[in-house]
């Protein structure tokens, strides 16, 4: 297993861990007017780190991603940036988010979406391209969103939620529908986002695969309303497969 | 080609409708005997069509730029409050009731009102044809604003939008063919119909309306139908021009 996760950038450096996380989220509660569903007691992402966020549906996966991304929503709690805690408004800046489906502004073509994204985000554009290439999708610059297949829009939509050089890059189900080929590839374009620009990536997946194959770091949402982490697995752990399956079960079982 | 050939298509079918619509009116004329009082033959409302082209140029004139200028206020008006209504919660909370009620009162029914009010002039076919396309506009806007794709919204506010730029950058492009379908197929032809009812009711002696409540007092069926053959072929011709710019559009406007 230990193989598989191994990307062409490797795990992220020993000492990221011991400095300042890029992610910090401190006694973080977040819900609707119905109640809290998500509670995120300590979590730490550090720069260059790729964190996948499992659990059944109705656990507060996407409601966590939301939460962190600034979007309001009833909460309480801290979510530090870089060490400095931030109001959910100042996130909006800091953080991208990516959408499930993977939306795209349909009259504009992908340069436009990314012009579009930079304009209201108020940050220069020099070159949409630079952005595309590093998810090999140079050559979707001028398309138009309706004829992108599956794993062009994924690339599209990553390439358009990094304008601005985010801090923190998190993922709805990122390779939900995807092949698994594409999967490897949009995953090490990930990796070496993160790592070009000392960002925390945080995904939402359904698939334990996925998690372990994909991430430094995997943690497990369960247990009652609102729900919590309950176990973080370290990917390169022989064994976490079984591991993170074991903890799932349980939590589809409770 | 394609698109050429399919205009080319499309002219045929309204040809062959028109030509059949003619061929049983001049049968009915001719079969049933009927007098020229009652129906005149196609032939003889042309030839007052053209007899009396002066006049019907410049009735049709009139009618149009009171149909335009109402369509403009009309549509301006509604534009504004479908934004407003969206940007802001009290304001649709407060005025949605007033465009329902609007929308599903016969306004016609407000137009010998307005001749009370402002005269036998423009002014109350303006309004009568700004009052009739106004609120189909207020609500089709609002409704095309609001009924954005939840992801897109989503999306740009992902990037930080304020409520105003997310309705420029996101709503508003989004609603485009909604807006223009509205525009061109109900607030049109509504401005339309307004002005010419705000004529047929509204005294003066201008207009197609004009014509054709004045034709009818004195047995000239061949000036009423020669104002009807007038306001067709407008209508056609706004519903050829709405269709032209509806296909430009859709070509940018896939999902």
């Amino acid at each position: 297993m230990t193989q598989a996760r191994t990307t062409p950038f490797g795990s992220p450096p020993a000492d990221s861990v011991i400095a300042v996380p890029v992610l910090s989220i401190e006694d973080l509660v977040a819900g609707y007017s119905s109640g809290p569903v998500v509670r995120i007691d300590a979590t730490h992402v550090a720069g260059g780190e790729v964190l996948a966020l499992l659990g059944r549906s109705g656990s507060g996966k996407t409601t966590a991603l939301k939460v962190i991304a600034g979007v309001p929503l009833t909460s309480s709690g801290q979510v530090r940036i870089d060490g400095a805690a931030q109001s959910p408004a100042a996130r909006v800046r800091l953080v991208a988010r990516t959408i499930q489906s993977f939306p795209l502004l349909h009259w504009l073509p992908v340069s436009g979406n990314l012009e579009k994204a930079a304009r209201i985000r108020g940050v220069k554009l020099n070159d949409p391209d630079q952005i595309l290439r590093l998810f090999q999708a140079s050559h979707l610059v001028d398309r138009a969103p309706h004829t992108l297949s599956g794993g062009e829009r994924c690339r599209a939509s990553l390439s358009q939620a990094i304008v601005g050089s985010p801090r923190i890059l998190l993922l709805d189900e990122p390779f939900a529908g995807l092949d698994s080929w594409v999967k490897r590839e949009v995953a090490d374009s990930l990796f070496e986002f993160a790592r070009q620009s000392n960002a925390a990536v945080l995904f939402v997946t359904h698939d334990l695969h996925d998690a372990v194959e994909y991430s430094n770091r995997s943690a497990i949402l369960g247990g009652q309303s609102p729900s919590t982490i309950v176990a973080e697995v370290d990917s390169a752990d022989a064994g976490a497969i079984d591991r993170i399956r074991g903890l799932l079960a349980k939590e589809h079982a409770s | 080609m394609n698109r050429t050939s399919r205009v080319a298509r499309q002219i045929l079918r309204y040809s062959v409708s028109l030509a059949v619509l003619v061929t049983i009116w001049v049968a009915v004329s001719r079969l049933g005997n009927l007098p020229q009082f009652l129906l005149p033959q196609p032939s003889s409302v042309l030839q007052t069509l053209l007899t009396e082209r002066t006049i019907f140029m410049h009735a049709t004139a009139y009618t149009l730029q009171n149909a335009a200028l109402g369509a403009a206020i009309g549509i301006s008006l509604g534009l504004i409050v479908g934004v407003c209504s969206t940007l802001w919660r009290p304001f649709r909370w407060i005025g949605e009731p007033y465009l329902i009620i609007g929308q599903s009162f016969p306004r016609e029914s407000l137009l010998p009102l307005m001749v009370v009010w402002m005269g036998f002039g423009l002014a109350p076919k303006v309004v009568s044809a700004a009052l009739l396309c106004f609120f189909p506009m207020a609500i089709l806007t609002a409704s095309g604003l609001q009924d954005t794709r939840k992801d897109y919204v989503e999306l740009v506010r992902s990037w930080g939008a304020t409520p105003l730029q997310e309705l420029i950058h996101c709503r508003f492009p989004a609603a485009i063919p909604t807006l223009v379908s509205a525009l061109g197929k109900v607030c049109f032809p509504l401005a339309l119909i307004g002005a010419v009812l705000g004529e047929m009711t509204g005294g003066g002696n201008h207009g197609l309306g004009y014509i054709i409540v004045t034709s009818g007092a004195v047995s000239r069926v061949d000036r009423i139908f020669g104002a009807i053959v007038v306001l067709g072929l407008i209508g056609t011709i706004m519903l050829a021009a709405v269709t032209a710019i509806q296909t430009v559009l859709s070509r940018f406007n896939q999902e």
